[in-house]
């Protein structure tokens, strides 16, 4: 059995469908992340689970009790919020202890719950500060801290890395990762940013326009995009899309890219494909560069703007077939201006049809 | 040396604006200045034409006075302030509520409350005085603090929700949705949550509460027909009538300065409350 188990989950906001038949299994002690762009539906799906809106059609389960309808504080829940959503007005160890004193836990004891619980965040040293007076990171810290200290059955993060600067996204990222490591608690965690979604999550669920449109583990989502929307959304910088024709199908599919370009021939992955308009993608680490008359080449381009990052380099390219980004080595030699061609890895290329499903 | 060190030029405008604030300020001192001065002359010279702005002998005749006007200064200050303090709570008391209402729930036609409420500052006071005059000797309450007291607050109530519902809104939801998962109950929010952060708003209703009621001339002078039961202004405008029809200038600008006092006190003390909540929901 599932530990959170959505069924046929809808919300509508007067006539706006924000979402729409979601069902969702999440394990135990899974993390996992609901990644999508800004409107797609990821918070509003966060705040049904948490029970701050309520549910239009559809079921709710956490470890197989029906809480659809249930006060988000019986829910056995707990919440880190986007904008931590501190009381000001409290020292940190209040701010830990807030739900044990609303369940009316005595002073004493509530705050040495909430003591114990800043001491596995390394917090106790500022137990008795205003959040005014903490970093960002401890701040984030002390809104983990008071969901520790509910002992709940399942975590809700609404995109609580976003408001951090990005060397202390990464280190939250890693204290976050550990946190799940230790207490092998289910944690659901909305993102935007894929990248926190590819190295954090057990499993990502892809939504947009309020449905999922492909669920699975960080890998299998960059390998095996199920449509356009996910190809293009996970990994960065974005996958590249070359408009086509297929022109022969069945075991093997030829590509044609247009006058400039060879023929490019693939085995087909998703649905059957039928001759006609698709788009070629492929993600910039998995094109190279090489000459106009290489045996290789597939796609003549000339080089607009090269992006020098260190132990990578990416390069813009002009294609017939339109822009084209590559991402190389350090030192990958190329410079502004140069006639070059693009080379690509069958296996590693993916084909999307009119409908924007894989091929 | 970093340009953060050196010191910063002045620009011409901030001269400009300077010497505006200055003038204002200028305007609105000087008559205090000239009550102060009138009212530490004797009082046949504060009296007498034509006036001269500094005093030409000292004297304390006028605050004396007024200490012994007919009931005392002390029952006049102390029924004013007996019926500020009950404004005050009255205002209080409605207008958290109401603002905590407007601002977080969803009333049905709540905008439409809103607007009748703001509606009824337009109306002039003075209109409804007689209306107002005939219901409260129905039901009792002329010639008592009480019943002035509610006057009072129906003039200051509509402003102090205003104030009220914008502290509240100033509030970030996220704090009141992480307190309901946080198995908060809507009073315990409001007690351990919101009443904390809304505190410079309060402060501010109270104020304005205060100077409303301490400065309220024409209601108390209808409702209270009880010389025992006067305030401060009805005093001032007693001690102001002279001998045959004179005004007695001393005695008068005596008051004003004495009236002045807790109002000034007040919002000197509370001055950093007062100006977070007049800007509260204001800015993001």
């Amino acid at each position: 059995m599932a530990h959170v188990e959505l069924t046929d989950l809808s919300k509508t906001f007067g006539a706006f469908q924000a979402l729409q038949d979601i069902s969702l299994h999440i394990e135990k002690g899974e993390f996992c992340a609901l990644l999508g762009p800004s409107g797609c539906g990821k918070s509003t799906l966060l705040r049904l689970i948490a029970g701050l809106e309520d549910v239009t059609s559809g079921e709710i389960r956490i470890n197989g009790r029906d809480v659809t309808d249930m006060e988000p504080a019986d829910r056995k829940i707990a919440m880190v919020f986007q904008s931590y959503a501190l009381y000001p007005h409290m020292t940190v160890a209040e701010n830990i202890a807030f739900s044990l004193e609303a369940a009316g836990m005595p002073k004493a004891p509530r705050l040495a719950r909430a003591a114990e619980v800043a001491k596995t965040l390394q917090l106790d040293h500022l137990l008795n500060r205003r959040p005014a007076l903490l970093s960002g990171g401890q701040r984030q810290r002390v809104a983990i801290g008071r969901a520790l200290v509910r002992d709940p059955e399942v975590f809700l993060f609404d995109e609580p890395l976003s408001n951090l600067d990005a060397m202390l996204r990464v280190q939250m990222r890693m204290e976050l990762s550990s946190l799940h490591h230790d207490l092998a608690a289910t944690m659901i965690y909305v993102t935007h940013d894929q990248v926190e979604a590819m190295t954090m999550a057990d499993r990502i669920v892809v939504m947009d326009q309020g449905r999922i449109r492909q669920i699975g583990a960080p890998m299998a989502l960059y390998a095996h995009p199920a449509d356009r929307f996910v190809a293009a959304f996970i990994g960065s910088p974005s996958m590249n899309f070359l408009p086509g024709t297929i022109t022969g199908t069945g075991a093997q599919l030829t590509l044609d890219l247009g006058r400039a370009a060879k023929p490019f021939t693939l085995t087909p992955r998703g649905q059957s494909a039928a001759k006609g308009p698709a788009d070629l993608g492929i993600r910039p680490e998995h094109a190279t560069l090489t000459a106009p008359d290489a045996t290789d080449a597939t796609l003549p381009a000339r080089i607009r703007l090269v992006e020098r990052l260190g132990n990578q380099t990416l390069v813009h390219l002009e294609t017939a077939a339109g822009p084209f980004t590559l991402q190389g080595p350090g030192d990958l030699p190329a410079k502004p201006g140069d006639q070059t061609a693009l080379s690509f890895d069958p296996s590693r290329a993916h084909v999307f049809g009119p409908d924007g499903k894989a091929i | 040396m970093s340009m953060a060190l050196r010191p910063r030029r002045v620009r011409r405008g901030e001269y400009l604006v300077a010497a505006i604030c200055v003038g204002m300020i200028t305007i609105m001192i000087w008559p205090i200045v000239m009550s102060f001065l009138a009212s530490i002359k004797p009082p046949d010279e504060a009296s007498r034409p034509p006036p001269h702005y500094l005093p030409q002998s000292l004297s304390l005749e006028n605050y004396r006075s007024i200490l012994t006007y007919h009931a005392g200064l002390a029952v006049y200050v102390g029924n004013s302030l007996a019926v500020a303090g009950l404004t005050i709570v009255f205002c209080l008391v409605l207008s958290v509520p109401a603002g905590y209402g407007l601002a977080r729930f969803d009333i049905p036609g709540k905008e439409v409350i809103f607007l009748i409420l703001l509606a009824s500052m337009m109306l002039p006071f003075q209109a409804l005085l007689v209306p107002l005059y005939l219901l409260f000797s129905h039901i009792g309450l002329t010639a008592s603090k009480l019943g002035l007291a509610i006057l009072h607050t129906m003039l200051q109530l509509p402003f102090s929700i205003y104030l009220m519902r914008n502290s509240f809104e100033g509030i970030p939801k996220e704090m009141e949705e992480a307190a309901v998962v946080d198995g908060a109950t809507s009073l315990f929010t409001l007690r351990r949550i919101f009443l904390p952060l809304v505190m410079p708003g309060m402060v501010t209703v109270a104020l304005f509460a205060f100077i409303t009621s301490w400065n309220e001339f024409l209601g108390a002078l209808i409702l209270m027909n009880d010389e025992k039961q006067f305030t401060v202004p009805i005093m001032m405008t007693g001690v102001s009538s002279g001998n045959f029809g004179s005004v007695n200038w001393g005695g008068l600008q005596a008051s004003v300065i004495v009236s002045i006092l807790p109002c000034l006190i007040i919002y000197l003390l509370l001055q950093r409350y007062y100006m977070t909540g007049l800007l509260s929901g204001a800015v993001k």
